[in-house]
């Protein structure tokens, strides 16, 4: 810092005061002033270069090892998360059912539904073990071609039933279909309250999957510039908010079982039992699902807890998943749901495809294998469900607390030459000063930070990079004060050159 | 994969989207079917149980009976008419309200949208993320060769993937020792194939030899967001012994298409479908219509990741069946 050949012109050495007091005076008025000087000096050098290096690591996050060095920060936060240890999540393995072919008009291999029916039965039959909620992470979306497989409208009338009968909240996974209607997501009204929205976002680029959606919300033009917008809310959200409603029966007379168009029922093979009855339409009114906990007003400049993307006819709402059960998750599936093994009692319950599945993502603080969506989708529950969602900082936060650290350290380091000066306490090398104490600073970041995400859950994902900024920022400023020597050396010998010639 | 529905069998291999399917007839429905007109002189198809039926093809039942189409909608029945004052222009409208429909000169197909309700959705969700769920056709895996569960043998090894526009990284680890025996490399996804050179394959055989077992290897392919690893194993030690002295009993007692033949099998009973595909497809020099080599050389040719070889095999023994018929 310039601080140090200021200081040192002007110091009178200890026990050499002058015993002209008037003198004395004057000379302790240009030390002040001086002092003063050279302090605002050294803060804007401080700053000067804190602004610079700040820039240099918002270009250097951008590049290639940048990239990598984020992910590896973020990796390792996420690594030191810890789970609870009751974690009230299953996932229940379902690699076991074959993909059979569907006789839909667009042939395509779907999940044998006969036995995802067995399993919800299985799931559901003693009451008294029932699971709190239950996620089918199976793609339902029907398209323009109608249902994946024809017969889906059987399947969907069963989960309705199921859920009539036993308050379990059960959801199937949609996608693409949200680009049939505002309420045609799984092709008929009626089902919208089984519809949950299975997406995962790509991730940005050179990093994992860190995000997942908490709710998509469709824009739908219709004629005469009527707007209508429905939202999606995810997998994760729904079976996160899922618990026992007292009113789900009286709520689901009016839903279940409903025909929804009376020309498709017309096979014969199908039973009279499995024929639904004719109820009066159904009211797509839900309950809010849960969200992400809001981060308080006046913190909001500094952490947020979820964001927006906007597309053009669609916003999603995403927040970043704690993926610390994720050991505990896939520890617990299970190959075979009939299995007397299986304790689902309380439970939120997801059924999905853990293996031979291309629905498989890489996620941060585990990039030695890629998850399948399933353990996504319960992780995103679980983030929800412990009420204590991850922050990430916002952009304005960051530079701010880039700029603070440069500060601190300066603080510090005139902290200590004032109390130095006031003490006499022999020479003082500033320079010194500010590296041992930006190293110490730096690695007081470098191994708090980690320790410190398990309390505050903030995933502060460049606090790497911040370090190398830190511990650079005094030798960048030792290479400008060697170049202000090198200029002040040469000063003097070039203005006596000037007054010989004057002479 | 074929699954049946009345008696007729459905391919989801094969088969494009239809607008509409015929899922029953009736007895006494003496269907009759009037294909869009189509400059095609051929005759139209008789109607039958799992025909596919298109935008502006028409159909009727000219008996008493019914036929049903499946409609993306859901199933509609269709009966001859007996009222004789509905105009063609009528026939064509849909009664989603009735069960039956009743039509005198035929139904015609409604074509299918090309596009969903709401394609700006479709564009947003396309660019927002992918379906973390299952949906067919999958799985399908985008590395080809060495496929989970499969043997290699080392100095024949190669890498076969699914080309894709961008740069992919490829390792391979031992599993036992859990330590990288080639990679991670960044080469040109449009390849398709690669044959590694310099991987340490002395690293995974000492490890398997000292535990005497088989030494298991995971090759990962990463592009993007997407990645996928398969298992497989190197073939060494007693099942390298047994595989040569199969393949000398083939060599010894066999010539020609038998010894071909005889080395395919060995080579396929120990997962080594690459070197099966090479043995069948050398037989194949031998006996080019063999149904059964044909169908030997398929498999091996599809499980060693060879899909354009499988293919062409595939066609040429179709044509042997329609010859025949």
């Amino acid at each position: 810092m310039k601080t140090r050949h200021h200081g040192k012109a002007e110091r009178p050495p200890a026990g050499q005061e002058s015993p002209n007091s008037s003198s004395s005076e004057d000379q302790q008025e240009k030390r002040v002033r001086t002092a003063k000087n050279s302090f605002w000096f050294a803060l804007a050098t401080t700053l000067a270069i804190a602004v610079a290096l700040l820039a240099l690591k918002e270009r250097v996050e951008k590049t290639k090892y940048g990239m990598l060095f984020e992910q590896m920060s973020y990796d390792l936060l996420q690594y030191r998360l810890k789970p609870e240890t009751n974690v009230p999540l299953l996932v229940v393995d379902i690699s076991s059912i074959p993909m059979v072919s569907s006789n839909g008009l667009k042939p395509r291999l779907v999940t044998d539904r006969r036995q995802l029916q067995s399993v919800v039965d299985v799931l559901t039959e003693d009451s008294e073990k029932a699971p709190r909620a239950i996620g089918l992470d199976v793609d339902f979306s029907p398209d323009q071609y109608g249902y994946a497989d024809p017969d889906d409208w059987r399947f969907l009338n069963f989960l309705l039933k199921k859920r009539k009968e036993t308050n379990i909240p059960i959801f199937v996974g949609v996608n693409d279909s949200l680009a049939l209607g505002p309420t045609n997501w799984l092709k008929e009204p009626i089902y919208m309250p089984l519809a949950a929205c299975v997406v995962v976002p790509f991730p940005e680029p050179g990093q994992s999957t860190r995000s997942m959606p908490e709710w998509l919300q469709g824009e739908y033009h219709g004629d005469y510039l009527t707007v209508t917008t429905n939202r999606c809310y995810s997998m994760g959200a729904e079976l996160a908010s899922a618990k026992p409603d007292p009113r789900a029966s009286e709520k689901t007379d009016s839903l279940a079982c409903v025909k929804p168009d009376p020309h498709i029922f017309v096979n014969p093979d199908v039973p009279a039992s499995e024929m639904p009855v004719d109820l009066a339409p159904a009211s797509l009114e839900r309950d809010v699902p849960a969200s992400v906990k809001p981060v308080p007003s006046w913190l909001r400049f500094a952490i947020i807890s979820s964001t927006m993307r906007n597309g053009q006819r669609l916003t999603e709402s995403q927040f970043l998943v704690d993926f610390s059960a994720l050991e505990i998750l896939s520890n617990c599936r299970l190959q075979d749901p009939a299995d007397s093994a299986l304790e689902v009692k309380d439970k939120i319950v997801i059924l999905g495809r853990t293996d031979q599945t291309n629905d498989t993502f890489t996620v941060p603080g585990r990039p030695e294998k890629p998850y399948p969506g399933v353990f996504l989708h319960a992780s995103a529950a679980y983030t929800l469900l412990r009420g204590n969602p991850l922050y990430r900082l916002t952009d304005s936060s960051r530079r701010i607390m880039d700029l603070l650290f440069a500060v601190i350290i300066f603080g510090a380091v005139t902290a200590i030459r004032v109390f130095r000066t006031r003490k006499n306490v022999g020479d003082f090398n500033e320079n010194s000063y500010t590296r041992v104490i930006s190293f110490l600073f730096a690695l007081a970041v470098v191994v708090g930070t980690p320790f410190l995400v398990r309390i505050f859950h903030v995933m502060w994902d460049d606090f790497i990079l911040v370090s190398i900024a830190l511990v650079a920022h005094p030798l960048i400023e030792r290479k400008i004060d060697e170049l202000d020597d090198r200029i002040r050396q040469r000063s003097p010998s070039s203005d006596q050159s000037r007054t010989k010639a004057k002479e | 994969m074929g699954m049946t529905l009345g008696g007729a069998p459905l391919d989801v291999r094969s088969q494009n989207p239809a607008d509409a399917r015929v899922m029953n007839i009736d007895s006494e429905c003496q269907p009759k079917l009037t294909k869009k007109a189509s400059g095609n002189k051929d005759q139209p198809p008789s109607p039958r149980i799992g025909l596919d039926l298109f935008g502006g093809d028409k159909i009727r039942c000219a008996g008493p009976g019914y036929l049903e189409l499946l409609l993306p909608d859901g199933l509609m029945r269709i009966t001859r008419s007996e009222i004789m004052w509905i105009t063609p222009s009528q026939t064509t409208k849909i009664t989603p309200s009735k069960t039956q429909f009743t039509i005198k000169d035929g139904f015609t197909v409604p074509a299918v949208p090309t596009n969903s309700a709401f394609s700006e959705i479709t564009k947003d969700l396309a660019k927002y993320g992918v379906p973390g769920a299952t949906r067919g056709p999958q799985p399908v895996s985008g590395i080809l060769w060495p496929s989970d569960g499969s043997a290699v043998i080392a100095e024949h090894f190669v890498i076969r993937w699914v080309p894709v526009a961008q740069k992919i990284t490829i390792s391979i680890k031992s599993e036992q020792s859990d330590t990288t025996l080639w990679g991670p490399t960044e080469i040109d996804g449009n390849v398709g194939s690669l044959r590694p050179e310099g991987v340490r394959w002395d690293l995974a055989r000492d490890k398997s030899q000292a535990g005497n077992h088989q030494s298991v290897l995971t090759l990962s392919l990463a592009y993007g967001g997407h990645s996928e690893e398969v298992h497989f194993s190197l073939v060494g030690g007693q099942q390298e012994q047994e595989i040569n002295s199969s393949l000398n009993l083939w060599e010894n007692h066999t010539t020609g298409l038998a010894l071909h033949l005889g080395r395919g099998y060995s080579f396929l009973r120990h997962q080594l479908f690459d070197e099966a595909a090479a043995e069948y497809d050398t037989a194949l020099n031998f006996a080019p219509n063999s149904r059964y080599l044909l169908e030997e050389a398929i498999l091996a040719n599809r499980l060693a990741g060879k899909r354009d070889r499988a293919k062409e095999l595939q066609m040429h023994l179709e044509s042997q069946s329609e010859s025949i018929n």
